[in-house]
């Protein structure tokens, strides 16, 4: 009988602790990545060719700039979250490295794009449960991996948001709000 | 001795069952919804009052309708994630509010504690309920987190209204 109430007591104790992690899984984020992938490849597929080096206002970002700095950003994050080098370089720099070398066409554009979602969902995919729940310094800020992914998923979801008025402002419909 | 075996084996078997689901917690997603709140506050005061009725290009939405719909879907998407019910559910997002700064503001973050006390009321168990949402399985938690891209998209879109009417919007408030 010792047994069986130890049993139970420690199965309660597992009920009761992992719900209040029990989130979002690994799989889960991997899946929205890729459906935002597929959101913002729609995007840049209808801003025509000219559209790319437009600004809505003189000082800020052109279409391709904006895009092009998500793509920076993917890799920062995704470079930060997981430890795995950087490809496009491990300087400060790196930071803006597409936006500020990369042709902003819209195939060079397109390309850098979706190679940073890639980049950023294969190390997704490469880091472990234990991993993601791991606390790392984020500048001076503490963050877990995996919350560290989600300030990256929001990055992307704010700067894709900033280029619908673009697209509007060019006389495009933009493509509709994928949130599935 | 019969006994550490067991505890052993179960103690396992919690460390090891629990990092396959431990990633974003409840607590982690309220600091984020808080922080939101913030963030659209700040471009809600940022705009001015005649900026409300602002749109880049006509058949779009103004800058006061864009911040209504997002306080529409925060409240339409927490009821469907949370169970709680939708005040607005028979109401046009337009007309949740008169368009004014002052009482688009005031819906907007409205919205914001509706989702936070949605949020915060549902135990870790329910958040992982899968519940039906546009013929698509999806978590309680899951529908929390597009609610929170959809506010993002918006508050992202109203960017632009606010470099166009001159004004240089809130620093990005990531963090």
């Amino acid at each position: 009988m010792k047994r069986l109430s130890l049993f139970i007591a420690v199965l309660a104790l597992t009920l009761a602790t992992s719900p209040t992690f029990a989130q979002f899984t690994q799989s889960e984020m991997v899946k929205e990545w890729q459906r935002a992938k597929v959101y913002t490849k729609a995007y840049l597929d209808a801003m025509p060719e000219d559209g790319y080096s437009f600004k809505p206002t003189p000082e800020i970002r052109s279409f391709a700039e904006q895009m092009l700095h998500l793509a920076d950003a993917n890799y920062m994050f995704a470079n930060s979250a997981s430890g795995k080098a950087n490809p496009l370089g491990d300087t400060l720099p790196s930071h803006n490295v597409a936006e500020k070398t990369i042709s902003p066409t819209k195939e060079a554009t397109l390309k850098t794009v979706m190679d940073s979602y890639d980049w950023l969902i294969s190390t997704l995919w490469a880091t472990t449960p234990d991993q993601m729940q791991e606390t790392i310094k984020f500048g001076k800020r503490d963050i877990t991996r995996s919350g560290l992914f989600g300030k990256a998923f929001e990055h992307q979801t704010h700067h894709r948001g900033q280029t619908t008025i673009y697209l509007r402002l060019k006389g495009v419909i933009p493509p509709p709000e994928m949130l599935f | 001795m019969k006994r550490f075996p067991l505890l052993f084996t179960l103690l396992t078997l919690t460390v090891a069952s629990r990092p396959a689901f431990a990633q974003f917690t409840q607590s982690e997603m309220v600091g984020e919804w808080q922080r939101a709140k913030v963030y659209t506050k700040a471009y809600l005061d940022a705009m001015p009052e005649d900026g409300y009725s602002f749109k880049p290009t006509p058949e779009i939405r103004s800058f006061a309708e864009q911040m209504l719909h997002l306080a529409w879907t925060n409240y339409f998407l927490t009821s469907v994630g949370s169970g709680k019910p939708d005040p607005y559910e028979k109401t046009d997002y337009v007309d949740i509010a008169p368009h004014t700064k002052e009482a688009t503001t005031r819906a907007v973050m409205d919205s914001y504690d509706f989702v936070i006390s949605a949020l915060q009321g549902l135990t870790p168990g329910q958040l992982q309920e899968t519940i039906k949402f546009a013929k698509q399985d999806i978590t309680r938690f899951g529908m929390f987190g597009k609610a929170f891209e959809h506010q993002t998209h918006h508050r992202g879109q109203t960017t632009i209204y606010l470099r166009l009417k001159g004004i240089t919007p809130p620093p990005e408030m990531l963090f």
